[in-house]
């Protein structure tokens, strides 16, 4: 180990730099990731860290797969959905008597058309600690409430 | 919730005002349109109209429900959405209305 630069003072104190215990009050702290290297080299160690890398999916479990398949196969509905306000949005005869709220009518129509989009992405980020019910739940509601009513009275019509 | 939050809340509560000023337009022109082209009162579907103007207030207040407790990146996208529903639901309503208007036409 490095000495500290002498002084006088050394053989007033009980510190002893030769004592593995010694820490050196100079030297900076001593980083995580270095810690973590000097255990790897500990089978019992290197065993503990393996055991907490297994239990870390516990607590933020990935999404299992079925969970995925049906999350994928909601995609394609929602995006079936966008397409279809995108095409009934075509339909309704709307049109603003001012520019001010023609450009508010636009401006409507293009919340209407991404709005499959949001809910689909808005309903995955607030489930994504696994809860697969909610995101289910939450993925059907929107199938039904975001329906493309101009595009399906379009299409009965 | 934070500043931040309330923020964002009010700013897009704006584009909430619009759709109730909108669906309030409605409320009030279209009862008189159908007066001029002497469609009985009868005729005026009111609850579509009353529903437009309360959906997105309905909406808009459903999603600080759901996000308030929320980081302000999700409450903002679920605020956002809900304002995206809410403007699908005015143009299944206008469908609808339209489509009224055809069959009493």
């Amino acid at each position: 180990m490095a000495r500290p630069v002498p002084d006088d003072d050394a053989a007033l104190r009980w510190d002893d730099v030769d004592d593995p215990s010694y820490l050196d009050p100079g030297a900076a702290e001593p980083e995580p990731e270095t810690v973590g290297q000097a255990g790897d080299a500990d089978p019992a160690f290197a065993a503990a860290t393996t055991d907490a890398a297994a239990d870390a999916p516990a607590g933020a479990p990935l999404p299992a797969p079925g969970l995925r398949l049906l999350t994928a196969l909601f995609a394609l509905v929602y995006v079936l959905w966008s397409v279809g306000w995108i095409i009934g949005v075509g339909l309704l005869p709307i049109s603003g008597p001012t520019l001010l709220i023609e450009v508010l009518y636009q401006f409507s129509e293009f919340l209407a058309i991404i709005a499959s989009a949001l809910w689909f992405a808005t309903t995955v980020s607030l489930t994504r600690d696994g809860r697969a019910p909610h995101r289910i739940g939450w993925l059907a509601l929107g199938t039904l409430v975001l329906l493309p009513w101009p595009f399906v009275l379009g299409v009965v019509a | 919730m934070t500043r931040l939050h309330y923020g964002v809340a009010a700013l897009l509560s704006i584009v909430v005002g619009w759709f109730v000023f909108d669906g309030v337009s409605s409320l009030v022109g279209l009862p008189a349109f159908y007066a001029q082209l002497g469609v009985p009162a009868d005729e005026v579907p009111w609850v579509a109209l009353w529903i437009g103007v309360i959906q997105p207030v309905v909406f808009f207040l459903a999603g600080i429900a759901i996000g308030h407790r929320r980081p302000l990146a999700q409450f903002t996208l679920v605020l956002i959405t809900a304002l995206a529903v809410s403007a699908a639901a005015r143009l299944t309503i206008i469908a609808v209305a339209t489509g009224s208007i055809t069959l009493v036409g």
